[in-house]
This record gives structure tokens, C-alpha cells and sequence, in this order.
């Protein structure tokens, strides 16, 4: 995934849209937005930093997973297989970039209510006291969609794609603009790059 | 997230059960539906806007995903943050479950109405019976209070006018009197705004082209505009998301007025370089203006003259001239008359960046070379082809909206930046300044060559007593004045109303809480002897009525309608599309009914749905507020029966038969979920339909004056003063024909109010549409921003206060004061207390997100004197204090 | 005494039964346990245990291995409490799970990249070994100094893995490697020592030798903290650490002190209440230290600044039902060390 500073307003749609797609209970937000402020009035700017997970070439998360639960796809995705979980969150620690989150609970989002339709049916698939993360959508990409964050941006700042193949766009966009990581000197190599930062 | 545990933790207190301590039970999957999955064309409305195609995605009857409708415009798949919440909005337990009447006469927001559930049919009659009797009495007796909550009606504007009241207040307006200058200008509605196809330098102050607040539309062109490389200058006190992306000039609130006159100083006395042509052949300024400040006419035809300086002789507008007079003093019939361009050059003499400095705090050299960059950029005199057709190219536009417009001298401002405009010759061409509404013929000159004003500059005729409770005969220019409404209602001898308000009736209208000063308008509501709400929620006016109507959400609402040309710019994403699509109805999750459904059946009830002035009359003849006849209209052979029952499907289908054509009605839409037509895009360019010198906009602005005068006259004849004016020179100062300096209320404030108050829309709240404050997807973004629903102060500022980032403190204006968590931020400027949204207020039966976070509008005044006395727009920058909360002052 | 002891920690294990069945039922939602904050007095509990059953282990190796037959009653009851400290650590451990009924996954998964699952192995191997020596089939000559060296590699690659569990991060402060190993390795043979000390008071096995050994482990003990105090403080703009580290290194001197005046003193019976005294002074150190360790590397969010300029990590607070597992635990630890220590004594 490529991740284009310049187009992004910090919006944040693609946060809600990745809740509404995976229907995560209260508190868990596998997308988020950094805001923070750069410079000295009166030139001064706002900088947002969109951080889906950065499915790490090499994920510290997979290295520290005692129970195997942690597993990287041939297409470099990683996820984390809620059945094999055992709830340690040795890998919560372990990622650099608060990429994962554990489900202390699964709670509705209307506080002292019942869960509603929605929240019912959806809350069905999340397993308390399991570990839980952005999947890139996965499901959608075997449908040939795209992950719901890129579909939803309204600055079409997220671009996906094969970053295996020199071809793709996602490819030409980093060569161009010299596409970077984030925190590359932790080694693990993110699948996310960002550009024009 | 500490916050938002915060949050959650209080809201456990409330229960959204009215009636009990109970969980709201949700209704179990009906078994006839369990296994069916499916999707249905949606359309969004969780903003005001409201046009974000989308598919919902429905499986054992429950909705499970909204997205995007991919490839359709105009949002081409995306949404934004409350489009993607809405599944949040439809399953929203605080919402008004079933109709309600008050069984408690006591009213007041801490007071529980002790609702008593009743039937749809009790609820109803009760309803019709009381609005009969004040119909009866008095028609004018029955306020219509519209607003952002409800903006998918079409029976609401033919309610009205069936029932025979002229007095439909939009809660909304006054907080964005954006239009007048618009509307005379560019004869267009709402607003104007930027080509960001062609722009390569514009400006914008006070306003958002769309990241701001998130609109997708908005933020796709905006993005593409940034990226190809237009140069952005925001001037605003804050440093918003779109001015971080661009050149951020910080500005002292309020004080837009200043930095525009400069600007335009610079322009007429420094850079001289002007689009000659355009003001020669396309504006009133070379009108010749008499001493009386009139047109000087042609004693024959009455027609305005103009000076050819080769016959040297003056010539009605619409002779051929071999050359025309931009600038001197002819005599002409003995009289010696001014070009209107000189009148206007004039009065800007005083006006310099150093002037302007001292006011604005905007350094003068900053405001020069912002005025050499916008002209430099604007290639006066280049031209570009368009579908084969050519146009005037000027890539530059300078564009105000709401924090400009909204203090005293507002209109001036928005004025002055059409000025600024016209100098460079960029109005409705490609690249520049263009109406956002309606396309086609609406440049078609008057009688005196130029535009004729249309929406609100056209004014409401003035009559004495005044049948408008808005007081709309004082200010026939006003957007929309709940805030006179409700002082007219406390007061109505003061306001010479010779009728009293019987009856309030909400759709979607919520003043209480996006209005200045709530204490006033519960007062008022508490004095209105019958208020029904047609509900989504327990808001304010909803907690203050008598009987409630309980409405479908969006979601639930079958809803079908073309396309509105977008708000915050224009790019071919969007140019010569027209469109009808629908928003196929999810199944209703409580007992609530379409709000329009509501409506036919009151008025059936009333006795006003059928025969000649019925609402079926009415609806027949109505038209497109803003595209007019290209809207859903009943066109020729679809237009109903006025004595026969129709439902609203068939309604709609009768609209879309018109606009489709070939018998697709209905049946096709529910089929293909909407209907684009493109149009070539150099049909979005209003210039196309009178090129040339085919129209003249207004540069000396002949019909403010004459509206002044006319009242001036009025008053005169009845003897009358402007209600809450002493002097009212004070607003006819407003009326004259070219802007000039005035003083708004807050800039000569008591010396201890050193700040001043500033609001902005966000991502999470741009208008109170959906209740998107209750939404706990939002909340859950909301509560984590660094800038949301706190105060925001320059942290030298705060430094120099002693305060420190997270304490709490009171913001204090002379009309309210509120209390939030101080945020120190290097995106203000040091004058400028930030507080954003629409936060807090709410009822105890409303989502307890609703009461978090501090209220702006609470600090915003409602005496007559801090209005814009031409657009009666409320002043929004209010001066303030602030200190720590417990520390007196 | 033994049977009010027996009494009391048996309650104790009770109450921590019932907490667990409790946490069980709502999930870990009933520690004050956040993302933000993820491993608390579980973790914490967890790796104080393991630190003096491993520590402990490494002087029964040792005195096995050089036929110090003077400590060996003393090493077999030091044994069955080092054993005990493994059960209790190993019941933190669980208690801490979100699925604690899968808790074996870890041995099938063989991903031994995990420090978790090392930890998991040498903790088993550990409580084997610890059941190996009290059962007496160690003996002497080989198969004892066979057992030792085992014995020893596994105590010290249990110490070792706890330093894996944190990565090196900037918002640790002086807690940050590379002084971190170090750390883990004193800490745990000072508190293993203390233990030895606390069994010896308490069983009358008391000796001055043990007391000097404890003394230089205390003179050790805060090296590597001045170490990687000094390490943060170079350039460091955050200067909280560097206080943190302070108070440490003082509770070490005051300690050293203490120690230092009991083993001064001749008067003072050796097998009293002063000896026994000070080993839970330095027990006490060494759960602050581990529980301090465990709360540095979570108090700073794991992305630098300025990315989160305004989100500060929200506090952890123990719950009730946390400090009633903890307690339970070492209420266990204590029951299963006097029962086997009489076993022991009635075997013989």
C-alpha cells in the first residue's frame, strides 16, 4: 500500500470506513490517523500520519507469537488466526506501531444498551481474548475488491497493489517519489509506504 | 481513549428507553428474511449536502455495510467519516421509537415531558385538530421550522404554502448568511466558489473547499488541485487542514473586511492592471453615475447611459459604441455623472495594507504580494477552448463564505471580494469565480443590461404590519432569522406583529442548539402554546414539544432526487452532469413513518391536501429551489389530480417519468439506482450561455442601494424604526451602493475581552444533520482529535495567561460564556480562541454524547446591533476571556 | 506454626481461585489492563517468581556441582520452594492469557523465534528439574554434576529470555538495553540468593557465609542500573528516567546498608528475625524492580514523538482481582513449599 501525504486531510474516513467493514467492537480501530503539528506559528502546519498495519516484511509480531496464531501469507499479508490465539499479547508489545489489539471485551458501541442489529451479527466473528489486526481487507481482495480504506478515501490518497512487481502502480509511485517507511530503522521492513511527506 | 472511556462511563447513566430503565430490546430477525442478502442503491445523507451515491448492503434484514457506490458520481466510490458511520444512525437506540404526547405542561430542557405513548392515529388528529383551529385564526400563525436534520422533504414547502403561512424558518441560517453577494452578482444560489479544474491561484478565507469538513466531493477536487499544483492561500485565524496544505496567511477574526479593502486598494491605486474588456463590456462600471448616486439614463429610452470617448457622447447600455469610458466625469444632460468604475475606485483610496495592518494584523506586505500574485496569475486577457468553444481563461478566484460574511459589514465583504473578482475579469469563466448552482441562462440581463438579482438579492416586499415573523420586511435580504422569529415571539408588540405564533411546527430544525444564546429559545418555545417535532432523536425542540412525530432515518427513507451542482468547487468530476437517483428505503426499525408521509397525511387531515391551493396544487407548481425546472418537477402530463389520493411512490414516480422521459418512471430507477446525463463540460460555465457582451454583472452594486432606499422610505411612511435599532443609520450604512469600512460589534470591545471567539466545521460535525454528535463512531474519532471539542489557544498565548495545555477553563463573551479542556496549539493565531463543531447542549433523553464537549454557539450574541443589517447574519467572532476554571475575573 | 501457616496460605490460594473463576467469567476486562498497557501484575508476578526459582536453581546447581554437602538440606528445601515459585510463575503466566485453555498451543507451535515459547520450555524443564532433585535420585559424582550443569543452563536461559520480551525502545528510558540482561541476570541470583537466605532463617539453617554471599550480590545488584542510568542520561531530553533510576539505586544502597549492619553485628542470632528480615527486603527490591521494568517499557506509547504529541498512555491500576491472583499465587507458592518441605522431612 501507498500512502500519499500530500492528498490526505486527515479525514479519518478511512478509520470509520474500516470499523464499518469489519464491524469492530468499541475501542478496537485496526486503521487510525495521526495528527500532530509541525513548525512554529505563524508557520506552522498540521501533519496527519494514516497508519493502517504496515504487514512488515519481517513482522516482529510473527517473531514473538508463542502460539503460532500469527502467520504471513505468500502475499506478505499478516494475520492473525483468532483460533489458534492464545491471548498472551507478547506481540502488542512486540509492534512498533500500536498496530494490534487485543479484545478485552466485546462490547456494543451504546454504552448500557444491548448490541444492536448490526453490532450482534457482526461481533459474532471477534473471539474475546484473542488478538486482533488489519487484514488488508482480505476477504474483499479475494473478491477482487480493494481494502475498504483505499475505496472510501475521498482524497484518493491510498493506492494498493503488488509491490513484487516493478509494474504496478503502487511500484512506480514509490520509484517516483522515493517512497518511504515508516521508522525504517527498526528493520521491518513495512509493506505501507508513504510519499510526498 | 482515556476521554472517550470518559464518555462512555456517563453515558451509562442515561437510558434510551423513554419509558423505563430497560435496555432498548431490538426487534429479532424476521425468519422470512433470514438468509436473504442483498444490496440497495443508497444515498447519503449524513451531511447537509447530502448527494454520496452508495450501496447498502443488507443481510437477514439487518443493514451490514454502506459504502460507496463504486464509478458513480460525484463521490465515485468514497465517503466520508459520517457516511461511513451511518449504520450507526439507523441503529441508534436514543432515537424517537413511537409518537409521543406530553403529559407534562411544564417545559424546560431539564424537565421530563412524562411522554405517554399514543397510536399514530391519536397522534395525528390531536396534531390536525390544533393546527386546523390556528389556521382558522390566523394561517401566519404556524411557524415551519426547517433545518439540517430533515432536508429530504418535498411536501414541507407545499404544506406551508397549502396551510397559507408565509413564515418557514430554517434553524440554520443565520449562523451562514453566505448568499446576498451571490445571488446579485452571479444571480446564483448558494454560494460561489472556485474552478479547481483550471484555478492556479486562489484564495479562500473563511470558508472550506470541502477537507475541512470532509466532503467527499469537496476533498477528491481539492486533492487533485493541490497535487497538479494550484497555489492555496487560506486566510483564517486557524491553521485548518486545507491552509496545511497551502499558504496559511493568520488573520485576527473577524477582521476579513480589512484585509479585502486592502487588497483592492492595492489593486486600483498599485497594480493598475485591470481585465479592461471584462469591466468595459461585461460589468456596470462604466455606467455613468449621476450625483444621487443613480444610473444616469437616457431621457428617451430610460436607459442607463455609458460615455464613448471617440464620439465623445453618452449612449444607452445596449448602443454600439466604438469605445467605452472606464474612468472620468462627463456632463451629460446637464448633470455631471462619474463612471461607476471611478465612484468605486474612489471610495477605496483610504484603504492601504498599513490601514488594513493595524486592523487584520495581516503584515502589508503580505497583502501586496498576495494581490500581485492573484493578478499575475490570473492571465488577463488569455483564453482557452473548451468543447470548441472559447472562453476568457483566468486561473486565480478569490472566494469568502461564512467566517467572512458574518459579522457586521459581512455583506461588504463578500462584496468586496466580487470586486476583487471582476478587477481580473474571472467571473463564471473557466479558472475563476463561479455561482455553484444552477447552469444555464441565468446571466439573461435586465432592463438596465445587467443581471438581474435572483434568490435572496431579490428582497421581500416590504408591508406594514409585517406578515413575516422573521421580520423579513426589515431585512428583505435575510437568509434565514430564527433569531428575530424568536425574539418577534417574546416580543411581538415590539416587532409589530399583529398575529400571535399559535403553533411551531420542526422538520428537521434545531435552533436551540445551532443558534446563539439556548436560554433565549427555550424561553420563546415555552411560549408557544402548541410545538410538534417530526423527530429522528430527542433533540432540543423535540424535548420542548407537545406531540412527536416520530421520522424514518435516513436510511429507512424512500428518497428520490436530482443532482445539485457541489458547494465548495467545481471540476469536471461533477461539470454538465445531471442526475436523479434514489435511496432505496432499508426496512423501518421502529414505528416511525416518512416524514413526507407525515406531512400528506396532517394536511389531510387539516384539509388542505386536495382542490385549487392544496398541497397536491402546490406541489404541482413548485419548482427546484436551486436548478429550477431541471429539478424533480411535475412537468406537463404528470402533474396530479388535485381530488385524488396519491401515495408518495407514486409521486415520485410522476417526477421521474417528467424528467426521464420514455415512461421510465420509478420502477427503471429502483432498477439502475440512478440517471446521469452529461452534459459537455463547457456547459458548466454560465459565461457559455451570454458570452461575450451579452450580460454585465453588477461592479457598483445599484441594487443594495436601492433596496436601502426604499426602505428608508417605508419606514419614513409609517413611521417606524428598525425593532432593537436606535439609530438606524446604523444599518442604512450598510445599504450603500460601493463597500466601505464599517466597524462590526466586536472590535471595540471592553478592553478585559482581549480574544476572540472562532468556530469552524469539522470531519465530524459539518452540520447537524443524523445527529452525527451522537454517533459513537464519530465520538470515538472525535474524542481522541487533538482539536476537537476542547478550546484551542496559541500556546504563546496561553503562556502569556499562565495556562497550561489540558487545564480547564471558561471562555467568557459578553452574551455566555462555556467551559471546556484548554489545547495549546501553534495553528492559531494569538488572538483567536478556537473551539470547533457544535458540541454539547443535548437533553437527558438524547444520547449523553450530545451534552459533551463545550457549545460555541452559547457565546454568540442576538442583539439587532451585532447583525449584518443587510443578510441579518449573526456575528460569529465574538471577543472573549479566558482563564482557568475557579480563578474569578 | 506450620499449620497456621498451612492455614493461611491455603485461604489465600482460595481467594486467588475465586478471583481467577471471576476473571474467567467477565475475561481480562477484570484487570485494569489496556492496549496501551498491556502486561501488568500478571506479568510483573510473572517474571518475580521466575527470577528467584531460577535464581534459587542456580545456587542448589551450584552446590550440588562442588559437593558443598554442608547446603544440601538447605538446596532441597530451597528446591521445593524454587519449585513452588515455578508453579505460582506459571499460574501468573496463565492468569494473564485471553485464552488460557490453549495455553499449550505454545509447545506444538515450535516458533522459536518467541521468547514466550523458550519460556515456556525451560520453565517445564525447570519445574522437571526441580522434581529430578527432589526426588534424590541426583546423588553424587556424575550423574550429579550432569544434573547441575543442566540444571544451571536451563535457570540462566530461563533468566536470559526474560530480557527478549522488550525491544529496544527510545520511551524506556534508562530501562533500555543494552544494561538489560545484566539486570534481569543480578536481579534474579540476588533475589534466589535472598530466597535461600529467608528458607535458611526460617528452617534455623542459617549461616553468615550465605549472609556475605547475599552482600555481594546487593553490591552487584545496582551496577547495571548506574550503568544504563548513566547510559540514558548522555543526551537524553526526557529527564524522568534518570530520576526513576535514582530512587532504584538509593532503595539499593539502603538495602547494601542494612545488609552491611547485620553482618557487622555479632549479636545478632544469625537465624532470627533480622537475617529473615532483610531477604524480603531484597525480595521486595526485586518485585519492584521487575514490576517497574515491566511498567517502563508500556509508560511511553511505542510511537515517537510527535506522532503522539497528544496522546498520553492512560495509567494502570491494578484491579482487586488482579492483586487477589498475584496474592493467590503466592499463597499457592508458600502452601506448596511447606507441604513439600514436610513431605520431605517425613519421607526422611
Amino acid at each position: 500500500m501507498v500512502i500519499d501525504l500530500l492528498r490526505c486531510v486527515g479525514c479519518n474516513s478511512c478509520t470509520v470506513a474500516c470499523r464499518a467493514e469489519h464491524g469492530t467492537p468499541a475501542n478496537v480501530q485496526f486503521n487510525k490517523i495521526k495528527k500532530y503539528e509541525i513548525g512554529k506559528y505563524p508557520t506552522a502546519k498540521m501533519k496527519f500520519l494514516p497508519m493502517p498495519c504496515m504487514h512488515c516484511q519481517y513482522p516482529p509480531c510473527l517473531k514473538v507469537c508463542p502460539a503460532g496464531a500469527t502467520i504471513k501469507k505468500e502475499d506478505g499479508i499478516v494475520l492473525v488466526d483468532e483460533n489458534k490465539c492464545i491471548g498472551c499479547r507478547a506481540c502488542i508489545v512486540a509492534c512498533p506501531y500500536e498496530s494490534r489489539h487485543f479484545l478485552w471485551d466485546i462490547k456494543g458501541y451504546y454504552p448500557g444498551n444491548l448490541p444492536t442489529p448490526y453490532e450482534a451479527l457482526k461481533h459474532k466473528k471477534f473471539d474475546r481474548g484473542t488478538v486482533v489486526k488489519c487484514n488488508f481487507c482480505a476477504h474483499r481482495l479475494e473478491k477482487g475488491r480493494l481494502p475498504a480504506c483505499v475505496e472510501t478515501c475521498p482524497a484518493q490518497a491510498r493506492y494498493f497493489g503488488d509491490l513484487d512487481d516493478p509494474e504496478s502502480e503502487v511500484s512506480r509511485l514509490i520509484a517516483l517519489h522515493r517512497g518511504t517507511a515508516f521508522r525504517p530503522e527498526l528493520g521491518t521492513e513495512p509493506s505501507v509506504f508513504y510519499i510526498k511527506g | 481513549m482515556a476521554e472517550y472511556e470518559k464518555v462512555l462511563k456517563t453515558a451509562q447513566l442515561a437510558s434510551p428507553d423513554l419509558f423505563g430503565s430497560a435496555p432498548y430490546r431490538w426487534k429479532e430477525v424476521d425468519p422470512e428474511v433470514k438468509g436473504e442478502r442483498k444490496v440497495l442503491f443508497g444515498m447519503c445523507r449524513m451531511c447537509m449536502q447530502g448527494d454520496c451515491l452508495t450501496l447498502v448492503h443488507v443481510e437477514d434484514g439487518v443493514v451490514v455495510k454502506i459504502e460507496g457506490h463504486p464509478g458513480a458520481p460525484p463521490n465515485y466510490g468514497s465517503l466520508c467519516p459520517r457516511g461511513n458511520s451511518a449504520v450507526m444512525n439507523l441503529y441508534n437506540p436514543y432515537r424517537v421509537k413511537a409518537p409521543l404526547l406530553r403529559t407534562n405542561p411544564e417545559k424546560g430542557l431539564d424537565v421530563d415531558p412524562m411522554w405517554k405513548e399514543i397510536s399514530w392515529d391519536e397522534a395525528l388528529d390531536i396534531v390536525a385538530e390544533r393546527l386546523k383551529k390556528v389556521r382558522e385564526k390566523d394561517p401566519r400563525g404556524l411557524v415551519v421550522n426547517e433545518g439540517w436534520g430533515q432536508r429530504d422533504t418535498i411536501i414541507r414547502v407545499p404544506f406551508q404554502k397549502a396551510f397559507g403561512t408565509p413564515n418557514e424558518v430554517g434553524s440554520h441560517g443565520p449562523l451562514c448568511t453566505v448568499h446576498y453577494a451571490t445571488c446579485l452578482v452571479h444571480a446564483n444560489f448558494p454560494v460561489s466558489v472556485v474552478d479547481l479544474e483550471y484555478c492556479q491561484y486562489h484564495i479562500t478565507l473563511g470558508r472550506s473547499l470541502g477537507p475541512n469538513f470532509a466532503t467527499t466531493g469537496g476533498t477528491r477536487k481539492f486533492a487533485k488541485a493541490i497535487e497538479r499544483g494550484m497555489k492555496l492561500v487560506v486566510v483564517d485565524p486557524r491553521c485548518s487542514y486545507e491552509a496545511s496544505k497551502g499558504e496559511w496567511v493568520p488573520i485576527r477574526p473577524g477582521t476579513d473586511l480589512a484585509f479585502l479593502l486592502a487588497m483592492a486598494h492595492v489593486m486600483f491605486y498599485e497594480i493598475q492592471k485591470y481585465d479592461e474588456w471584462f469591466l468595459k463590456n461585461r460589468t456596470n462600471a462604466p455606467y455613468l453615475i449621476g450625483p444621487d448616486g443613480y444610473y444616469c439614463r437616457d431621457p428617451e429610452s430610460g436607459k442607463p447611459v455609458l460615455w464613448d470617448p471617440v464620439e465623445k457622447t453618452a449612449r444607452p447600455w445596449d448602443a454600439r459604441f466604438k469605445d467605452i469610458a472606464l474612468s472620468g466625469t462627463y456632463t451629460v444632460n446637464g448633470v455631471e455623472c462619474r463612471t461607476a468604475f471611478d465612484v468605486v475606485r474612489d471610495q477605496f483610496a483610504p484603504y492601504t495594507p498599513e490601514w488594513a495592518e493595524r486592523i487584520c494584523t495581516v503584515p502589508a506586505a503580505t497583502i501586496r504580494r498576495i494581490a500581485r500574485e492573484f493578478v499575475e496569475h490570473a492571465r488577463i486577457g488569455s483564453t482557452i477552448e473548451i468543447d470548441g468553444f472559447t472562453f476568457p481563461f483566468r486561473p486565480a478566484s478569490l472566494n469568502t463564505e461564512r467566517n467572512v460574511t458574518n459579522h457586521r459589514g459581512g455583506t461588504y465583504a463578500d462584496l468586496t471580494g466580487k470586486i476583487i473578482n471582476m478587477l481580473v475579469g474571472n467571473i463564471e469563466v473557466p479558472g475563476g469565480c463561479l455561482g455553484c448552482g444552477k447552469r444555464g441562462p441565468v446571466l439573461a440581463p435586465g432592463p438596465d443590461g445587467t443581471v438581474m438579482p435572483a434568490y435572496e438579492a431579490v428582497g421581500v416586499p416590504f408591508k406594514f404590519p409585517p406578515d413575516h415573523v422573521d421580520m423579513a420586511e426589515f431585512y428583505p435580504h435575510r437568509h434565514t432569522a430564527p433569531h428575530l422569529t424568536i425574539k418577534a415571539i417574546l416580543d411581538p408588540e415590539k416587532y409589530y406583529l399583529d398575529y400571535r405564533v399559535e403553533a411551531w411546527l420542526s422538520v428537521g430544525g434545531n435552533p436551540i442548539r445551532a443558534n446563539a444564546q439556548p436560554d433565549v429559545y427555550v424561553e420563546a418555545f415555552k411560549k408557544i402554546p402548541f410545538v410538534v417535532s417530526i423527530a429522528y432523536h430527542m433533540d432540543e425542540p423535540t424535548y420542548l414539544a407537545d406531540v412527536v412525530l416520530p421520522e424514518h432515518s435516513f436510511l429507512e427513507r424512500m428518497r428520490v432526487v436530482a443532482f445539485w451542482p457541489q458547494h465548495q468547487s467545481v471540476s469536471n468530476e461533477t461539470n454538465g452532469l445531471q442526475m436523479v437517483s434514489i435511496n432505496q428505503p432499508v426496512p423501518p426499525v421502529f414505528n416511525t413513518r416518512h416524514v413526507d408521509e407525515i406531512l400528506l397525511e396532517l394536511a389531510e387531515r387539516i384539509g388542505i391536501l386536495y382542490g385549487e391551493g392544496g398541497v397536491y396544487d402546490q406541489l404541482n407548481r413548485s419548482t427546484d429551489f436551486i436548478i429550477g425546472d431541471e429539478g424533480l418537477v411535475l412537468r406537463e402530463g404528470y402533474k396530479l389530480d388535485l381530488n385524488t389520493k396519491y401515495s408518495l411512490e407514486e409521486i415520485f414516480d410522476r417526477q421521474l417519468k417528467g424528467w426521464i422521459g420514455e415512461g421510465k418512471g420509478l420502477d427503471y430507477l429502483n432498477k439502475v439506482g440512478y440517471v446521469a446525463r452529461w452534459n459537455s463540460p463547457k456547459t458548466g460555465y454560465n459565461y457559455y450561455y451570454f458570452p461575450e457582451d451579452r450580460t454585465r454583472h453588477e461592479f457598483y452594486f445599484i441594487n443594495l442601494k436601492k433596496q436601502g432606499d426604499s426602505l428608508r422610505e417605508n419606514l419614513r411612511k409609517h413611521q417606524i424604526k428598525f425593532p432593537g435599532i436606535d439609530d438606524e443609520e446604523y444599518i442604512f450604512d450598510l445599504y450603500k451602493p460601493v463597500p466601505h469600512w464599517v466597524e462590526n460589534s466586536e472590535l471595540n470591545a471592553p478592553e478585559e475581552f482581549d480574544l476572540w471567539a472562532i468556530n469552524w466545521k469539522t470531519p465530524y460535525y459539518s452540520s447537524d444533520t443524523g445527529n452525527v454528535t451522537g454517533n459513537p463512531w464519530l465520538a470515538e474519532i472525535y474524542a481522541k482529535d487533538p482539536y476537537e471539542a476542547v478550546i484551542c489557544v496559541n500556546s504563546a498565548t496561553a503562556q502569556k495567561k499562565g495556562l497550561k495545555d489540558g487545564d480547564l477553563v471558561i471562555v467568557e463573551s459578553r452574551y455566555g460564556k462555556i467551559e471546556g479542556r484548554l489545547r495549546t496549539s501553534e495553528l492559531f493565531h494569538p488572538d483567536a480562541v478556537g473551539v470547533s463543531g457544535c458540541y454539547g447542549r443535548g437533553t437527558p433523553q438524547s444520547n449523553p454524547l450530545n451534552r459533551k464537549g463545550p457549545n460555541f454557539n452559547t457565546l454568540l450574541p442576538l442583539d439587532e446591533k451585532t447583525l449584518d443589517g443587510v443578510s441579518a447574519g449573526q456575528e460569529i467572532a465574538p471577543r472573549v476571556k479566558i482563564y482557568r476554571k475557579g480563578e474569578r475575573r | 506454626m506450620n499449620l497456621i501457616v498451612v492455614t493461611a496460605a491455603a485461604i489465600l490460594t482460595a481467594a486467588g481461585l475465586i478471583a481467577y473463576l471471576v476473571q474467567l467469567r467477565s475475561g481480562l476486562t477484570a484487570t485494569g489492563l489496556h492496549d496501551r498497557f498491556t502486561w501488568g501484575l500478571y506479568i510483573q508476578g510473572f517474571f518475580f517468581f521466575s527470577a528467584l526459582a531460577a535464581g534459587m536453581l542456580v545456587f542448589i546447581a551450584l552446590v550440588t556441582l562442588f559437593s558443598a554437602s554442608r547446603f544440601w538440606p538447605l538446596a532441597r528445601m530451597s528446591s521445593a520452594v524454587s519449585f513452588s515459585c515455578l508453579i505460582a510463575a506459571g499460574i501468573m503466566l496463565w492468569a494473564d492469557l485471553g485464552k488460557p485453555f490453549r495455553v499449550f498451543r505454545i509447545l506444538f507451535s515450535n516458533n522459536f523465534s518467541s521468547p514466550m515459547t523458550w519460556d515456556f520450555y525451560t520453565l517445564l524443564l525447570c519445574v522437571l528439574l526441580n522434581l529430578v532433585y527432589l526426588s534424590g535420585v541426583v546423588g553424587t559424582g556424575l550423574r550429579a554434576a550432569a544434573w547441575s550443569v543442566i540444571c544451571l543452563a536451563a535457570a540462566l536461559v530461563f533468566i536470559m529470555v526474560h530480557t527478549l520480551f522488550f525491544l529496544s525502545r527510545e520511551g524506556a528510558g534508562f530501562r533500555s538495553q543494552p544494561f538489560l540482561a545484566l539486570d534481569t541476570l543480578v536481579q534474579s541470583l540476588w533475589g534466589g540468593l535472598a530466597a535461600v537466605n529467608l528458607v535458611a532463617a526460617v528452617s534455623g539453617l542459617a549461616e553468615k557465609s550465605l549472609l556475605a554471599a547475599l552482600l555481594v550480590f546487593t553490591v552487584a545488584a545496582p551496577m547495571p542500573l548506574i550503568g544504563s542510568s548513566i547510559a540514558a542520561a548522555t543526551g537524553a531530553k526526557d529527564k524522568t528516567h534518570q530520576n526513576q533510576s535514582k530512587k532504584f539505586i538509593l532503595l539499593h544502597l539502603f538495602i547494601l546498608a542494612v545488609l552491611l549492619a547485620v553482618v557487622a553485628e555479632r549479636k545478632i542470632d544469625l537465624a532470627g528475625s533480622a537475617a529473615a528480615a532483610v531477604a524480603v527486603l531484597v525480595l521486595l527490591a526485586v518485585f519492584l524492580e521487575k514490576a517497574h521494568l515491566v511498567g517502563r517499557y508500556q509508560h511511553n506509547p511505542t510511537l515517537p514523538l510527535p506522532f503522539s504529541l497528544f496522546e498520553e498512555a492512560p495509567a494502570y491500576r491494578p484491579t482487586y482481582v488482579e492483586w487477589m491472583v498475584a496474592v493467590g499465587s503466592g499463597g499457592l507458592c508458600l502452601l506448596l513449599s511447606v507441604v513439600i518441605i514436610g513431605i520431605l522431612e517425613h519421607v526422611r
